[in-house]
């Protein structure tokens, strides 16, 4: 295990997303230490144009289970939390995460009834559907506006079969 | 060569052996010995006899095959080769029936084995048209599929195509010659033969070809009463859009509901579910993977790009805006086209995701007319919630961001659960289609306005690989190989149940204009752009817009 610092991701899928911030060594093995698992991705998988790993994950403080992706070089690319369960509430974790640097409008991606609510700088995506709730929360490194739909895939279409 | 009735004791022509049933039901209404011995009359016939026999045999057959989708399992190797050296003396390969019944009997094997057989002919038959002959006859896709997968493939259709010169090749012949010449160079350079630029017509006529039928019909009644061509209607679309889209959701809810009823299906590791996704990505690949499919990782609970939706949340949103858009079936569609919303899909759209924000209680409707709108649907927002999320659970299966999904449920019957096996293949070999996308040409049809044009270009060109997939094993490879049914079916049930299996995929109606396209400009260009990226040939000129 090398020195990464897995508490932010520890108290992220707890629900407390205001503490997230990305690190460099969030190997599987880091994650999976963290999360008290072995996580040993079987494969490459095909995400978006990038050949990458994933491991799907159920923990004890989420209600659906937590999708991991990482670069071929082990780092950390994406974590999809869906239906996300939140520590103390909703507000007050919304008051910690700020003012979102952007936001794109709902209408398009995996979950198209939320505004995709992206602070960028700290690598972190509210999908905020309005009635319904938030809908997902995604954690990934600091990147910017540009760089956003090509690294996350967060613009891709669901493709239902008729 | 021995004949029936002949003093020593023949060779058995037609072995029953288990899975040979389908001799049984050769000839419809005649018992199983007398359509063996009706076939090894055939296949003995020579001279006059077998000019004579050839035309009922040839009808025999074909309504047999027609009738009953099933085929030989062992056709008798050695009876058909003296058949067909019989054939080649009495010149009689060129004939029309001829063709048929060696189409069908030949067509009754495995992909291997037929595989196998079309590689020797193509190489060292006697008569060198017989390979000609009996390719002629092979559906184009399962031709693709056996002569691709084949470690000899490439090298026997050259061969056949060097044997057959075109000037002598026969006029009925001439198609199936021409072909394995397409095929042939498409074998040797798979990334760029038939690959072409656009121009000016191309993207005329994709234009055309995109535009829907009804639509272009409008535009023409328009035109011919002296009427201006056809606007946008939107004054009351989103409270009739409201109305039809209640309507339809209610008239699917019960279908879906039943569905979240049944027993789940057993989704470990390396069981049923994982088996028919090999077995759809390995079909796919026979046909795509020289053309960029095969790259694609296979689908596994453990890769974590399979996964059983009906353990998912469901998205009331997203279920709407389906059916708003590229799922959009009657009423929904009788309401876009009553509103013209092709002629200004901008516009459309506008309206249209209010009503998918409303009608899923994403937002609440403001305006007066469109409270009063939703309110007219008389049912609550938690309600209509509820069972939207029920039908996204329920949905047979989706893709997104290279991880597949699927419904997971048992029928109520072994035999109904041998029939949602097979449908869950066909779901299997469509959705993994959508794995193979390029990325560039995602991004390509995600810029397009028009839910119809994204819809040809995202399912419709899917819908066209799925059914060429499909084809190249129904129904005569799924007949022929038990080993392939127990794959689908099950390790213990090899048995053969064309009603199980069903026909053809489910498809968009976008499928249509997608075959339009490829009779355009070829499958070539279509694959380039689909799993290459290359959007460019798509005669993509005047699109994205």
């Amino acid at each position: 295990m090398n020195g990464a610092d897995t508490g932010p991701l520890r108290d992220a899928i707890a629900g407390r997303f205001d503490r997230w911030w990305w690190a460099a060594g969030l190997s599987p093995e880091v994650v999976g230490d963290a999360l008290g698992r072995e996580l040993r991705p079987p494969g490459r998988v095909r995400h978006g144009g990038r050949e990458r790993t994933q491991a799907v994950v159920e923990v004890d403080c989420q209600p659906y289970p937590v999708r991991f992706r990482w670069e071929l070089d082990g780092e950390l690319a994406l974590v999809e939390i869906a239906e996300p369960a939140v520590d103390p509430s909703w507000p007050a974790v919304l008051a910690g995460l700020g003012e979102p640097e952007v936001v794109f409008e709902h209408g398009r991606g995996p979950v198209p009834g939320g505004d995709q609510r992206c602070h960028l700088t700290r690598g972190l995506t509210v999908f905020d559907s309005g009635g319904l709730g938030i809908q997902a929360v995604w954690l990934y490194p600091p990147m910017t506006a540009d760089e956003y739909p090509g690294r996350t895939g967060a613009f891709d279409p669901i493709q239902r079969a008729r | 060569m021995r004949t029936p009735g002949s003093s020593a004791r023949p060779r058995p022509l037609l072995p029953f052996a288990a899975g040979n049933r389908a001799v049984g039901v050769f000839v419809q209404r005649e018992s199983r010995a007398e359509a063996a011995t009706w076939l090894r009359g055939l296949l003995a016939s020579r001279g006059a006899d077998l000019a004579k026999k050839l035309p009922r045999a040839a009808t025999q057959l074909a309504s047999w095959s027609t009738d009953r989708q099933t085929a030989l399992t062992r056709p008798v190797r050695g009876a058909l080769d003296g058949f067909e050296a019989a054939l080649s003396a009495a010149g009689l390969l060129g004939s029309a029936d001829a063709r048929k019944v060696l189409g069908i009997l030949e067509g009754a094997q495995t992909n291997d084995s037929f595989g196998d057989r079309l590689v020797a002919l193509f190489q060292t038959s006697a008569d060198p048209v017989l390979g000609l002959v009996i390719a002629a006859e092979v559906p184009e896709s399962r031709l693709r599929a056996m002569l691709q997968s084949h470690a000899r493939g490439f090298v026997a259709v050259e061969a056949v195509r060097r044997r057959n010169p075109v000037g002598g090749v026969p006029a009925a012949l001439r198609a199936i010659h021409a072909y394995l010449g397409v095929l042939s160079n498409e074998m040797a350079a798979p990334l760029a033969s038939g690959v072409t630029a656009s121009d000016a017509k191309r993207e005329d006529d994709v234009e055309k070809i995109l535009t829907p039928p009804a639509v272009a019909h409008a535009r023409a009644a328009a035109a011919a009463a002296g009427l201006p061509p056809p606007a946008f209607i939107p004054v009351r679309y989103y409270e009739d859009l409201m109305a039809a889209l209640h309507r339809f959701v209610q008239s699917q809810f019960a279908y879906y509901d039943s569905w979240n009823r049944r027993r789940p299906m057993d989704t470990t590791k390396g069981g049923r579910v994982e088996q028919i996704a090999k077995e759809a990505k390995d079909r796919v690949d026979a046909i795509f993977g020289d053309y960029g499919s095969r790259s694609a990782p296979a689908l596994t609970f453990d890769l974590g790009n399979l996964a059983d939706r009906t353990r998912i949340a469901g998205d009331p949103v997203d279920m709407v805006r389906y059916f708003v858009n590229e799922g959009a079936d009657a009423p929904v569609t009788t309401v876009q086209q009553a509103h013209n919303t092709f002629e200004d899909a901008a516009a459309a759209q506008v309206i249209e995701q209010r009503v998918i924000d409303h009608y899923s209680g994403r937002s609440a409707p403001a305006a007066v007319n469109e409270v009063a709108a939703l309110r007219n649907v008389g049912m609550a927002t938690a309600e209509r919630q509820r069972r939207l999320r029920i039908i996204d659970r329920m949905w047979g299966g989706a893709a997104q961001g290279g991880n597949v999904s699927i419904r997971a449920r048992e029928g109520a019957t072994a035999r109904e659960t041998r029939g949602i096996y097979w449908g869950l293949f066909k779901t299997m070999i469509h959705e993994y289609l959508h794995t193979t996308e390029d990325p560039t040409f995602k991004t390509w049809y995600g810029g397009l306005t028009d839910s119809h044009h994204k819809t040809t270009y995202q399912e419709g060109f899917t819908d066209l690989f799925t059914l060429q997939t499909w084809r190249s094993l129904f129904p005569n490879e799924i007949a022929a190989n038990r080993t392939l049914r127990m794959r689908i079916q099950g390790p213990t049930d090899g048995d053969l149940d064309m009603g199980a299996v069903g026909g053809e995929p489910d498809h968009y109606p976008e499928l249509a204009e997608a075959q339009q396209l490829e009779q355009l400009i070829g499958v070539a260009n279509i694959r380039a752009a689909r799993f290459k990226g290359n959007t460019a040939v798509l005669g993509g000129g005047k699109l994205p817009r």
